[in-house]
C-alpha cells in the first residue's frame, strides 16, 4: 500500500488519479480498458491529513478536512474519517469569494470525486449561516444542486428555541432550510 | 326567561354596540389564568409573556427576511400554544429578534386561523400578532372576524386585542350577538353553554 506524507492534499492525489485513470487517450478504445483495468486492480490508497478543495463551475464551494481517507481507485470514492467540511460562498458585490459559516462534521464521510457529491454518517453537527447548531443522523450532499440532505431526524439550536423535525433540506447557496415531517419549535420560558 | 350576564360582559358588548374606536375597558389588569373560569371572565385574549412557546407543523421553512431578520414559515397543520393561550392555522410566519431570543416578536397566521383561550374563541382569515407591541389582530376577506365569548359573539371586519391590558376592540360593521341563558340552569364555572339551548333573537349592534 502506498504511503503518504500527512497533509498531502486529496486534490493533488485526484490529479493524478485523474491523468492516471480518466485521461487516457480516448482515441484508442483498447488503452482506455487497459486502464480502466488497470484502475480496478490497484489496491486503495491510505492517505492521513486529507485536504480537499471542491469545485461547482469555476466557484471553489466545498473545504474538506479529514483526518484520514481510503480511496477507492475503482469506484472513485474516497471513504473519510473525522471530517470536517466548509462552504464557501460568493458575496453579493462583485462576487468575491467568502467562507460561508455553513460546516458539518462528522466521524464517516463518503466522498464522491466524479461529482462533489457526499455522505456524511454515523452522527452529523453542523452550523448553519445564521450560527444556529444542528444534529443529525447523517446528510448527504449533492454537488449539481448544492443541497445539503437528512432524511434522519434532526434537531437545531438557536438561543433558546430548540426545533426538531423528521428531516431536512439546506440549500448551500441561499441558506433556506426546509424542515419536513412533524416539525416543533419550542422556544424556552425566558 | 331574563337575561343573565356577568356585568363586566354588558358593560364590554355596551362599549362594542357604540362602535367607536376606544377599547372597551376591562379593569385592572388580570393576572395570568389558572383555570378557565378565570380566562372566562376575561374580555379578550391575554399575552402570557416569556412563557414557553411551542408551534407544530408539518413543514417548515426557515430563511432571512429582506430585513436581515430570521424568520420561519411554519405551514400544514399549524398549531402554537403558549400558556393558555392556542392557535391553529394553514400557515404561520415567525420573525424572530436578531439578538437570538427563542421567542419571536412578530407573527403572522394565515388560513382558518382560530385563537382558543379559556372560552375565548377568535376565528379569522388571517392574524398579525405583535409580540413587543402586545397586541393582535384577527381580520378576514370577505367574511368577517369573529369572537366567541362563551355563548356570545362578536363579528367585525378587524377585532384588535391588547394582550396586555386584557382589552379589545372591533371596528367595521360590528354585530355583537348576546344568548340568554336559562336562569334555573345552574351556572358552572368556565361551561359553555349548551348550543341545544333554545337561541332567542341576538342583541346586536352595528357600527364602524
Amino acid at each position: 500500500m502506498p504511503s503518504v506524507p500527512r497533509s498531502v492534499a486529496l486534490g493533488a492525489s485526484l490529479l493524478w488519479l485523474g491523468v492516471s485513470l480518466g485521461c487516457a487517450p480516448a482515441s484508442d478504445p483498447n488503452d482506455a480498458a487497459s486502464t480502466s483495468r488497470e484502475a480496478e486492480n490497484l489496491p486503495p490508497i491510505e492517505m492521513e491529513g486529507v485536504i480537499f478543495e471542491g469545485y461547482h463551475g469555476d466557484l471553489q464551494d466545498l473545504n474538506i478536512l479529514a483526518s484520514g481517507a481510503t480511496v477507492n481507485m475503482a469506484t472513485h470514492l474516497a471513504n473519510l474519517r473525522d471530517v470536517t467540511i466548509h462552504f464557501t460562498a460568493e458575496d453579493d458585490t462583485g462576487g468575491k469569494k467568502t467562507t460561508s459559516k455553513v460546516q458539518i462534521a462528522a466521524p464517516k464521510g463518503q466522498f464522491h470525486l466524479d461529482g462533489d457529491d457526499f455522505t456524511l454518517t454515523d452522527g452529523v453537527t453542523g452550523t448553519t449561516e445564521e450560527g444556529q447548531r444542528f444534529v443529525t443522523d447523517a446528510v448527504h450532499y449533492v454537488g449539481k444542486t448544492r443541497l445539503l440532505v437528512s432524511d434522519s431526524p434532526v434537531e437545531m439550536h438557536r438561543a433558546t428555541l430548540v426545533v426538531t423535525a423528521s428531516g431536512m433540506q439546506l440549500e448551500v447557496p441561499t441558506h433556506k432550510i426546509h424542515l419536513t415531517g412533524n416539525v416543533r419549535a419550542q422556544a424556552m420560558p425566558k | 326567561m331574563s337575561r343573565v350576564l356577568p356585568f363586566a360582559l354588558v358593560c364590554a358588548l355596551a362599549a362594542l354596540a357604540r362602535a367607536d374606536e376606544t377599547p372597551a375597558p376591562a379593569g385592572p389588569p388580570a393576572p395570568p389564568p389558572t383555570t378557565s373560569s378565570d380566562a372566562a371572565d376575561r374580555l379578550g385574549l391575554k399575552f402570557t409573556k416569556g412563557a414557553e412557546l411551542v408551534i407544530t407543523s408539518e413543514e417548515a421553512t426557515g430563511v432571512k427576511n429582506a430585513a436581515g431578520r430570521q424568520t420561519v414559515v411554519f405551514t400544514k397543520n399549524v398549531k402554537a400554544n403558549q400558556a393558555d393561550m392556542h392557535l391553529e392555522s394553514d400557515w404561520l410566519e415567525a420573525i424572530y429578534p436578531p439578538t437570538g431570543n427563542g421567542h419571536p416578536d412578530h407573527v403572522t397566521a394565515k388560513g382558518s386561523v382560530v385563537i382558543t383561550q379559556g372560552d375565548n374563541t377568535a376565528h379569522c382569515a388571517e392574524a398579525e400578532i405583535d409580540n413587543v407591541a402586545c397586541t393582535a389582530e384577527c381580520h378576514s376577506q370577505g367574511t368577517q372576524a369573529k369572537l366567541d365569548r362563551g355563548t356570545d359573539t362578536v363579528i367585525a371586519d378587524t377585532i384588535y386585542f391588547d394582550l396586555c391590558k386584557n382589552t379589545v376592540k372591533a371596528v367595521g360593521n360590528v354585530s355583537v350577538r348576546v344568548k340568554q341563558t336559562d336562569p334555573n340552569t345552574p351556572a358552572t364555572p368556565g361551561a359553555t353553554t349548551p348550543s341545544a339551548t333554545p337561541a332567542p333573537a341576538p342583541a346586536k349592534a352595528t357600527g364602524g
